[in-house]
């Protein structure tokens, strides 16, 4: 990997929650912005990643059009932020990725990115039964985006 | 090798886009070459396709009636949608969307808390992050979480439990990358109590198989068949099996004996800590 430390392009890391360039992260992060998914063999060996995933992952990348790039995904990142600019991300629920980028969060400006719900009811602890979640969130559930 | 490349000849022959063979194929090559750890024995390829194309042709299929109706058959108007949805190349709004045009009777919404569930997954595992592999309550089956198995047995693994309903799951698992939410559940119930498997051992090998793979609904689902996330214990009996399955399933007693008993005498069986279940 070369990069160019000057190129202050703002950076979007795709990973694997959210493989559509119709996301609100392209939007936000701007035209300029340079879309790039890691392949962290480390973190997907350990994962257990089968074939068949990779490739129905590959097949959603390739359609998107985004660099893909070998590494560590903190590494890349960093080095590709370059100690300035910003990094954006859609936001996912999923810690196994979130602690990816975990190392970084001193160092850049990292952005989270939200995606439309299907509810704007937050789950509270009081809900440990869905149920209970449904009765509160199906009227706006229930009803189609503006 | 040989018959490799005749068998890719011959499904270009019937249909199969040309376009969309090579791309696969191209597809597999990058991904070899980016993966050099993947196991020689990993080979299986899915029939989802990767992309937009196949969520939106999936989308335009979607019958949110009939799904209400018969979600829980193996056979039923199921979406497939849910490598897409999970994989954010398709947002659950937009389903659901589409799901009202079809009207706000029962069925539509049947469908439409169906996706719901996904959202409240998430929401219960950002506010609890331990859940995803740590107990969320103790087992209600008798058992401390010590009695389980950490190890996923072999002919699990490997599709070769003898019992047939159960390997035919496992080998949609292990080579298409999907499966039928019911056959999940039974699945995940035959792993943790028949074969007293960890649910944690049970859902890495989902998380590593299963196209849709999201670790709060796979996760919590099996917290909830363990019964460290709900009331108690989920198992089945063959007479389910055979109740929502297709003729491509084996549910013959013969072929299926461990299963093939009423519930009573499975709870006996499987929970024997606990008070008898009766009718």
């Amino acid at each position: 990997m070369n990069e160019n430390v000057s190129d202050i392009r703002p950076i979007i890391w795709v990973h694997e929650d959210a493989l559509s360039r119709s996301h609100p992260v392209f939007d936000i992060a701007g035209k300029n912005a340079r879309a790039v998914f890691v392949w962290d063999g480390q973190d997907l060996q350990n994962r257990q990643q089968s074939l068949k995933k990779l490739v129905f992952l590959y097949e959603c990348l390739d359609e998107m059009g985004v660099e893909i790039i070998q590494g560590r995904t903190a590494n890349v990142l960093e080095k590709l932020c370059g100690g300035q600019g910003k990094l954006y991300m859609a936001h996912t629920h999923n810690p196994q990725i979130m602690d990816l980028v975990t190392p970084l969060r001193s160092k850049i400006d990292l952005v989270e990115v939200h995606k439309s719900r299907l509810s704007d009811v937050d789950i509270t602890p009081d809900m440990a039964r869905f149920f209970r979640f449904w009765n509160k969130a199906k009227k706006s559930i229930m009803r189609p985006s503006s | 090798m040989r018959s490799e490349q005749m068998q890719g000849r011959k499904r270009e022959r019937v249909g199969e886009p040309i376009t969309l063979l090579s791309r696969r194929d191209a597809a597999l090559a990058e991904v070899k070459r980016l993966s050099p750890w993947l196991s020689e024995d990993d080979k299986h390829l899915s029939s989802f396709r990767g992309g937009t194309d196949a969520a939106q042709y999936l989308l335009s299929q979607i019958n949110p009636q009939a799904y209400g109706e018969n979600r829980n058959h193996l056979e039923g108007d199921v979406t497939r949608l849910s490598p897409y949805i999970s994989r954010g190349v398709i947002n659950t709004t937009r389903v659901r969307d589409e799901a009202l045009k079809h009207g706000q009777c029962r069925n539509v919404e049947k469908f439409v808390q169906q996706l719901a569930w996904r959202d409240y997954w998430q929401g219960i595992l950002e506010h609890n992050p331990d859940y995803m592999w740590h107990d969320a309550e103790e087992y209600k089956t008798g058992f401390q979480a010590s009695d389980y198995s950490d190890i996923l047995p072999n002919d699990v693994a490997k599709a070769e439990t003898g019992i047939a309903c159960i390997d035919h799951f496992l080998s949609q698992l292990l080579t298409d990358g999907w499966v039928h939410n019911h056959a999940r559940l039974y699945l995940a119930g035959y792993i943790c109590h028949w074969r007293r498997v960890r649910w944690q051992t049970g859902a890495q090998f989902f998380l590593s198989h299963l196209l849709d793979a999201d670790p709060a609904s796979n996760n919590l689902s099996w917290q909830w068949v363990a019964s460290t996330f709900s009331h108690k214990p989920y198992y089945f009996n063959l007479e389910n099996v055979r109740k929502f399955s297709g003729d491509d399933v084996d549910t013959s007693p013969e072929n299926n004996g461990p299963i093939d008993h009423s519930y009573e005498a499975l709870h006996a069986r499987l929970f024997p800590n606990l008070e008898p279940r009766t009718l």
